[in-house]
């Protein structure tokens, strides 16, 4: 038979068949519903083997020809495909959400893959996680969300960020992993602070080489990637979610009262042999029982949290929109400190004709905030003289706070009210992305973003404080100032996809171009000298002359990339990655400008094969190792690599005469430092995945780190940068998860992260052994803060002699004598403590009971040493600055302690140089997070027309178990002369409700 | 329909176009290029004949910083620690202490001698940039060459100024900055560094004028390269290296400018010592080679006087530096002091006990504030005698006295009755009678003081010391300051910076440091 018969026979059965089904069509009704019985809007409704079809409508109803013998398909993203024979006119069907697949997803660099083929380290972390509790920002909210992110909480000022870090630290510079939102690179933290916490769909930790190295020259900190919710389809909704949470102290450092600062007074001059002197003041507080709190003048209780966001998704098989708005403001436990943000984001996909796909995502946001200035706020309110009265006779505020000695503090309530510090920050960031499908399974895309970043900040102190504000210069009259920076950053990229699968084969690859640029401009304006407070920074003219010339600045910086990834995967078992990327970038000197940074992995998910498939309990099990390259590219400081000029004037003819030499040492040889990363990876899944475990080993090895070397002076230069050293992270982690109860009515799911890193420079890369005493070649970077003299306790009475061949006597802190010279100086240093934690994690438990969830979230860290400096002060026992209450405890004769020296005015009680005696452990466990939550039955719901309600209560930092005793174990070191003091420690109470319609 | 087909056909045609057009549109360097706009960098200055006037006006910053506010002390670098001048007690800063006791304590890890040899490179790195940058500024080729003379004359002197301190030197005559490379740098036999400043020298004298006029007095002629290369031969023939060739060389030189007048018939002794110290004439007939210097707020004034000047007046007139107050860095040692022959005008000019040394300026002052010791008062401003700007006088490098001096020193050198010619020049002009009859020792040793008694305080004697090869004996004789703590053998050097030698084991410390 010819090709031609066969067509026309093929032809007139179609035909026929068509003819014949036409005969036996009758409407065939129906409703769609999903498990909570809620209508489907959109849903497909084809007729298997046709192309005819329908889609439902709002009420989730649709109505379709179809004979007794057809079989409807109804297909809804998100939902598993199902089947139903049109033998009754009338179907209720209803969609069983598809939660395998969703789940699976896993966003990575330039696309998405399924969780079980992934072959790199990714942590994926949820909307639902992230809204486990009330974050300021998703920093704050990522705290414990990953195994090898530490995160650091070392601000708590309204609305801080918390530090972030992937995997040990890296640099000698910055140690900040890449945040990218949708797409765009952001160019600085203030882009992640804008986010709407709500707007966040998923945020995935990329953490290995063959992960990060697709961002290349700035993945080296590790990436995290960031995507903002979109809408569904067919689920159309608007959700308003508020919450209300009330801020107060937690457990505060408690100072000492006016009798007992008097006390210690008395008792620290006479132990060196003076008779205390005291003002006359200071006398009338005492006669009358009166003292100063000034932590309680300075703070409050109950501070209120606020969020409130109304949205709208939803969206058919052409068109998704997700429209959000949000308020939140944050008040701080200190007076006058506060954050507000407000955002408003419009992300809507549209398809349109065939093949094309064009999106959009846009956060407008606007935050503020009102802040502490420095030195004069809270290291006073803690110091400060509790027999000062907080003001005079005449109604001023009090000034002279340390009554008797030479260097007067601040009185920190005037400063704290009359100062006005504050900050607006709008922001735009945006992206616009069309997609074309060339062919099935081969995809264009092309994206612009850009964003814009202005911040505003007014400071002023008024007449009464200027002359004696030390920031600000001590200038007469008032000081007014006003600092504007202005962020422009846009990037394009454009790349192309291609999946396919054949047989045992799949492929899955890309290749891209990317362009980023940045501008970053800043003005700022000041001026004193003003008759009226009233202008404050609103009216610089006012003021008689600028106090310090004005100043402007621009730095710009550019970027472009070249980008490809290629994965194959073979028989379900094998999976292949290779990455490569090449940045240049203006940062990087002249002759180094392009950086290549190739990696590759291979997973095998030995759980397919067959003889482990026969094993029963394991129901998953696979093999991850990758290595490869990725850089630190903003090491590299904008414009450092340049031979910059500076100005020396001759004269001629009694005439100045420009001159102009070159300064800076030029660099064009600084590059990128780069990062080795090997990573063995193990999952495995247990019970019928009611056990998930992951398990990751890392090294990765730095090299060309960038710092500053002594330069000979025979180069006529004092220094230069160069990539000189290396260093090394190695690490293990451990994501665990367990259904402990899973079933209808009750599950109790656990989630336990642990991390261990441990850090050592290699080596300077010219042979020396140490930076000044920072760092030291095989030793954690910046151990050089562990390198000091140990304490050991008090001497006491029975030790006089052996006291004085120290010249001490019993009571001053004793300290080991490690040269045994009787000398404690430099020389008797030894390393002492961690820099950084030896193991650190999360643990979560979350109950689920009919309609009732409960979620305990604890943090934990173990083996930090913090340099608890504050307490040099605070503990000082000179009678001058106000104690901590534990000093009651001091060494006498009649209290041999051994553990807070005797009093002294001149403090002789102890050395001033770095010692043991205030480097404390800081290991802590956090109960971050308790959160009741109930959620209405439908039944109800319905009755009252809303789709779901949930009311919930939130209690944050409610227990924090630790032995530190600053403000918090998660402080940084704070050196003995430290005139600053850091945010309190909070714990919040929150009540919110979720509400969609 | 048909607007949506165009519509997608357009599309369609502007991804594809995009994503290769993208590939290339970038593509050019220049993107990735920095280009900042809140400095000056190299690439974008030596851009017209301005900017490399821009960079030779640094250049001759090189030897000003010494005399001027920018090094504090430099002044006296080479003046305390010999038989003319120690350090008043009154100061304590160790920067000044070291360097004047010559104690222990002086020693490679001593800031002064790092600060001088970081001053000396600093400066000959901009002489070095400027060399090679000049290359590519749109100009006329004799207007780089005359531009690049005055650079490589002043390199000459700064090295010239190094070798004599430190000895062999790591030279560099091209800019480097290569990290490895400069780290590795070893030092140069001190003969091949005075090769290089010959080479450089005889360079400038090929290509510069005769005489500078209007504003560009100051700058260096031919006859300020002729004779520092005529010092450079003249030191080169004595202590160290003593190549006695080089006397003839130098004695040629000066034959040149002193009775030919080859490099310009302007050069000739002031009637009076005083005159040549008057602001008015510098550059005047005895300038061969002077700094500029301008009183105001711009950082050119002149720190002589200052450093000099009696801190007596600084607390007693209870105006600081505003009534000719200073820091009695440099104080004149008492056997110095005490040699001059009997009216000398040059004693009187240049030393006062009290106010009333200068009636004219201090009438006001009553009574008369005496100093604990003589001062230098040479390099004072008449008028209006405030200090806190420094002063306007420029500072002579090479004055032509110091020249007909060298000339008879070489001349004696070389057994030449001629020699009396030239002293006496100078004897007659300071009122004291000409010698004669001499043997060429005694005129030697007389030449030790003479040249103290003409040069004081200006910046020269530590060199004369060292070319004579008597610093240490000379030191002992008068400088009770140093004369006791001072090494033959050691101190004629100062020490390599400790710094540098922790960065470069390559570079050899100098002996007994």
């Amino acid at each position: 038979m010819s090709m031609k018969h066969k067509l026309l026979i093929t032809l007139s059965l179609f035909l026929f068949i068509a003819i014949g089904m036409h005969a036996q069509m009758r409407k065939v009704e129906g409703r769609i519903i999903d498990s909570n019985k809620e209508p489907l809007i959109g849903v497909s409704v084809r007729i298997e083997g046709t192309t005819r079809g329908t889609v439902s409508d709002f009420d989730g109803r649709f109505s379709i020809d179809a004979s007794e013998q057809d079989v409807l398909l109804f297909t809804y993203i998100g939902y598993i495909e199902q089947k139903q024979k049109a033998s009754n006119t009338s179907l209720a069907i209803i969609l069983q959400e598809d939660t395998q697949t969703l789940d699976e997803l896993i966003v990575i660099g330039y696309g998405t893959v399924k969780k079980t083929d992934l072959s790199g380290s990714v942590s994926q972390v949820s909307a639902k996680d992230i809204a486990k509790m009330p974050s300021a920002n998703l920093s704050q909210a990522l705290q414990g969300a990953s195994s090898g992110l530490w995160t650091n909480e070392n601000d708590r000022s309204p609305g801080a960020e918390v530090q972030l870090q992937l995997r040990g630290s890296n640099s000698f510079g910055g140690n900040a992993p890449l945040i990218i939102v949708d797409g765009f690179p952001l160019p600085s933290s203030a882009g992640m602070s804008s986010l709407n916490v709500n707007d966040i769909e998923a945020v995935s930790i990329l953490k290995d080489a063959s992960s990060t190295a697709i961002y290349g020259a700035r993945a080296a900190n590790g990436v995290i990637l960031v995507t903002t919710k979109s809408g569904k389809v067919g689920k159309e909704s608007i959700e308003i979610s508020i919450y209300n949470g009330f801020r107060s102290f937690g457990d505060n450092i408690e100072m000492m009262d006016g009798a007992s600062y008097a006390q210690l007074r008395r008792e620290a001059y006479a132990n060196d042999g003076n008779e205390a002197v005291f003002l006359p003041q200071e006398l009338a507080s005492l006669q009358a029982g009166a003292y100063t709190d000034w932590w309680d003048l300075m703070s409050k209780d109950n501070r209120l949290t606020q969020n409130y966001q109304l949205s709208f998704s939803g969206g058919n098989e052409r068109t998704k929109v997700l429209v959000s708005g949000s308020f939140f403001k944050e008040d701080g436990i200190i007076n006058n400190t506060d954050f507000i943000r407000a955002t408003l984001r419009a992300n809507i996909d549209q398809k349109i004709g065939k093949g094309f796909l064009f999106s959009s995502r846009t956060n407008l946001s606007l935050q503020s905030g009102k802040g502490l200035t420095g030195e004069s706020q809270l290291y006073p309110a803690s110091v400060g003289n509790p027999l000062s009265p907080l003001r005079d006779a005449n109604g001023e505020y009090y000034t002279m706070m340390v009554g008797v000695s030479s260097t007067p503090l601040p009185n920190p309530v005037a400063y704290n009210e009359g100062i006005k510090s504050n900050y607006t920050q709008p922001l735009i960031n945006t992206a616009l992305s069309l997609e074309y499908q060339v062919m099935d399974g081969f995809k264009i895309k092309t994206q612009l973003s850009g964003e814009i970043d202005s911040w505003k900040q007014h400071f002023y102190v008024p007449i009464a404080l200027s002359a004696n504000h030390t920031e600000s210069g001590r200038v007469s009259n008032g000081f007014a100032q006003i600092s504007n920076t202005v962020n422009y950053n846009w990037i394009s990229e454009t790349f192309a996809s291609y999946n396919k699968d054949w047989g045992k084969h799949g492929i899955d690859a890309i290749a891209g171009f990317s362009a980023q640029a940045n501008r970053w401009e800043s003005v700022v304006a000041s001026a004193s000298g003003f008759s009226y407070d009233l202008f404050e920074t609103n009216n610089l003219a006012e003021g008689s002359g600028p106090a310090h010339k004005p100043g402007s600045d621009l730095k710009e910086w550019s970027m472009m990339s070249y980008f490809t990834r290629a994965v194959y995967r073979f028989n379900d078992r094998y999976i292949f990655t290779g990455n490569v990327r090449a940045d240049g970038s203006s940062r990087f000197g002249a002759n180094n400008k392009w950086g290549y940074f190739p990696s590759a992995a291979f997973a095998w998910k030995a759980g397919e094969e067959d003889l482990v498939k026969n094993i029963a309990a394991i129901s998953d099990l696979k093999f991850r190792a990758s290595y490869g390259l990725s850089g630190n590219a903003n090491a590299v400081g904008i414009y450092v690599t340049q031979p910059k000029m500076a100005r020396a004037p001759y004269n001629w003819g009694g005439l100045e005469a420009p001159g102009y030499y070159t300064s800076g040492m030029p660099a064009p040889n600084l590059k990128w430092e780069t990062t080795k990363q090997l990573d063995l990876g193990l999952d495995f899944s247990l019970f019928s995945k009611r056990l998930n475990v992951a398990f990751d080993y890392y090294i990765k090895n730095t090299h060309d780190l960038i710092r500053e070397i002594p330069m000979l002076a025979v180069s006529g230069f004092g220094s230069g940068l160069a990539n000189m050293g290396s260093l090394r992270n190695t690490g293990v982690e451990l994501n665990l998860q367990a259904a402990i109860v899973s079933n209808h009515k009750f599950s109790w799911i656990s989630t336990l992260n642990l991390s261990h890193n441990k850090n050592k420079l290699t080596s300077l890369g010219d042979g020396t052994q140490q930076i000044g005493t920072e760092h030291w070649v095989g030793r954690p970077i910046g151990i050089g803060s562990r390198y000091m003299v140990e304490s050991d306790g008090i001497w006491q009475t029975n030790e006089a002699a052996e006291a004085a061949k120290y010249g001490n006597v019993p009571g001053d802190v004793k300290y080991v004598d490690v040269d045994k010279n009787y000398k404690i100086d430099d020389k008797d240093r030894q390393f002492i403590g961690n820099y950084t934690p030896n193991l650190f994690g999360s643990l979560t438990n979350a109950f689920a009971y009919k309609g009732f969830d409960l979620n305990i979230f604890v943090t934990f860290e173990q083996g930090r040493d913090v340099y608890n400096g504050s307490n040099f002060k605070l503990l000082s026992g000179d009678g001058i600055y106000n104690n901590r209450v534990e000093m009651n405890e001091r060494w006498t004769p009649t209290n041999p302690s051994n553990k807070y020296p005797r009093a002294s005015k001149n403090l002789s009680n102890r050395m001033s140089f770095m010692s043991t005696e205030f480097l404390e452990d800081a290991s802590f466990i956090k109960l971050k997070n308790l959160t009741i939550g109930y959620t209405l039955p439908q039944s109800v719901l319905q009755s009252i027309g809303v789709k779901g309600l949930r009311l919930y209560a939130t209690g944050s930092n409610l227990l924090i178990l630790t032995k530190f005793t600053g403000t918090d174990p998660e402080d940084g070191d704070m050196g003995n002369t430290a005139r600053s003091f850091p945010y309190p420690s909070t714990k919040m109470y929150t009540f919110g409700l979720n509400m969609q319609f | 329909m048909k607007t949506k087909i165009y519509l997608q056909t357009y599309l369609q045609a502007y991804l594809l176009w995009g994503f290769v057009a993208s590939l290339s549109l970038f593509s050019s360097c220049e993107f990735l290029d920095e280009k900042p706009k809140t400095f000056i960098t190299e690439q974008n200055f030596f851009k017209t004949e301005a900017d490399a006037e821009s960079a030779l006006n640094v250049v001759y910053r090189g030897p000003q910083d010494r005399y001027g506010v920018a090094l504090w002390g430099g002044a006296h670098w080479f003046e305390w620690a010999t038989d003319e001048c120690y350090l008043t007690t009154a100061n304590s800063h160790a920067y000044h202490n070291e360097p004047s006791y010559l104690k222990t304590n002086f020693n490679a890890s001593s800031a002064m001698p790092e600060g001088f040899w970081s001053h000396t490179f600093n400066h000959v790195k901009d002489v070095n940039f400027y060399l090679q940058q000049v290359n590519n500024v749109p100009m006329s080729d004799p207007k780089k060459d005359i531009g690049k003379a005055q650079a490589r004359a002043i390199r000459a002197l700064l090295y010239f100024d190094a070798v004599q301190i430190f000895g062999d030197l790591p030279l560099i005559l091209t800019p480097e900055t290569e990290s490895k490379v400069l780290n590795a740098m070893s030092r140069t036999n001190k003969v091949d560094v005075y090769k290089s400043i010959e080479t450089d020298l005889l360079y400038a004298m090929s290509i510069l004028p005769n005489l500078w006029t209007g504003n560009d007095q100051g700058r260096i002629s031919k006859g300020a390269a002729a004779g520092l290369l005529a010092k450079v031969y003249i030191t080169w023939a004595g202590h160290p290296i003593k190549d006695e060739t080089k006397y003839d060389e130098g004695r040629k030189l000066l034959e040149n400018l002193i009775d030919k007048q080859e490099y310009g018939s302007q050069y000739a002794l002031f009637s009076s010592y005083e005159e040549a110290f008057l602001e008015a004439n510098i550059p005047g007939k005895e300038s061969v080679w002077t700094i500029n210097f301008t009183k105001g707020t711009f950082g050119q004034g002149s720190d002589m006087h200052t450093n000099n000047a009696p801190l007596e007046l600084y607390y007693a007139s209870g105006m600081g530096l505003t009534r000719g107050g200073g820091w009695s860095n440099g104080l004149p040692t008492e056997g110095f002091y005490n040699s001059y022959e009997a009216n000398d005008d040059r004693f009187t000019f240049s030393w006062w006990t009290s106010t009333a040394d200068i009636p004219s300026e201090y009438a006001d002052v009553s009574p008369a504030i005496s100093f604990s010791a003589p001062h230098c008062k040479k390099f004072r401003e008449p008028t209006p005698n405030n200090n806190s700007l420094r002063n306007g006088i420029d500072h002579y490098v090479l004055r032509y006295a110091d020249l007909l001096l060298l000339y008879a020193e070489v001349l004696n050198e070389l057994g030449q009755d001629s020699k009396y010619d030239y002293i006496n020049m100078v004897r007659n002009r300071a009122g004291l009678p000409g010698l004669s009859a001499m043997s060429q020792e005694q005129f030697r040793e007389h030449m030790y003081n003479e040249r103290a008694w003409e040069l004081a305080f200006e910046g020269n004697r530590r060199f004369d010391l060292m070319r004579w090869g008597n610093y240490v004996e000379r030191l002992k004789m008068w400088n009770t300051q140093a004369g006791p703590n001072a090494i033959k053998g050691k101190h004629e050097l100062w020490p390599i910076p400790q710094r540098e030698i922790d960065i470069n084991s390559n570079l050899s410390q100098n002996e007994a440091y």
